[in-house]
């Protein structure tokens, strides 16, 4: 009985996880999205820029508390592209936690299963 | 995930009626989204009119107000009426000639309305789905009424 009531505590607390965990990666393909955006806006400048259709970059701002401070177009290239790259680690770190998660889950429901069916035998 | 197709009328009461409350949730939050949506296309089609407004007057100092707060304004001028900072995300914002940035707002503009198209698509499915619902689940139940009564 002792070890039925802690796999069910450990099945909801694995359920709770993965909630949180699928929350987590929403929020990160929010992010990753909206950066896309901006890096594609960017990219666009570069090759207006490197195509001669525009002679110099334009003014860029970056928005940091409630001021606007300007900021050098390359830098925010590698601004965005960093970002990118640490969300798109994020993704796959949450990812992976999804999928150990899963398993754990899955484990606990068999042993659970398994623990009823022998109980009720 | 696979996709297996259960029929609506194998499913027992509770099992329709929990069906039910999930896809009530779903359309909740579908329609919650298309509202923000929506939302979101008017005001980029207002930055738009803004931008023809302020960018057509051959004064190149136009006089506007400035507001400090959502309540209090000073009298202010435009220094160039045909450049325009456009927010383009994540805090980042671009400095467009006028004809630029209304292409910029207008192929978001163009986008969202896509999308809106689609979540459209995707509400009209599932109040659909929720209509054969409550057809089957209402039927059950005076069927399970029914049985009880002849009891």
């Amino acid at each position: 009985m002792e070890q039925l009531e802690k796999l069910s505590v450990d099945f909801t607390k694995f359920q709770n996880d993965l909630n949180e965990l699928m929350k987590a990666r929403q929020k990160l393909e929010t992010q990753y999205q909206e950066n896309k955006i901006v890096l594609d806006e960017l990219t666009q400048i570069k090759t207006d820029k490197e195509s001669n259709k525009i002679v110099e970059y334009p003014k860029i701002f970056k928005q940091t508390g409630s001021i606007l401070l300007p900021i050098d177009f390359q830098e925010s290239e590698t601004n965005v592209t960093k970002r990118i790259e640490f969300i798109t680690g994020e993704i796959t770190r949450v990812e992976a936690k999804v999928k150990e998660t899963n398993g754990k889950l899955e484990k606990t429901r068999d042993e659970l299963i398994k623990l009823r069916s022998t109980a009720t035998a | 995930m696979s996709t297996t197709t259960i029929k609506l009328q194998d499913l027992d009461i509770d099992q329709l009626a929990t069906f039910k409350k999930e896809t009530e949730t779903e359309l909740q939050n579908f329609t919650y989204s298309l509202s923000a949506l929506n939302t979101a296309v008017a005001k980029f089609k207002s930055n738009i009119t803004n931008i023809d407004e302020i960018s057509s007057s051959k004064d190149q100092q136009r006089e506007l107000l400035v507001p400090l707060t959502a309540s209090l304004y000073v009298p202010g001028k435009t220094v160039n009426n045909q450049k325009f900072l456009c927010d383009v995300g994540t805090g980042y914002f671009i400095e467009k000639e006028a004809g630029d940035a209304k292409v910029f707002y207008e192929k978001k503009v163009k986008k969202l309305n896509e999308d809106s198209n689609k979540l459209n698509e995707i509400i009209k499915n599932k109040s659909d789905m929720l209509n054969s619902i409550e057809t089957v689940l209402q039927k059950k139940v005076i069927e399970a009424r029914a049985q009880m009564a002849n009891k």
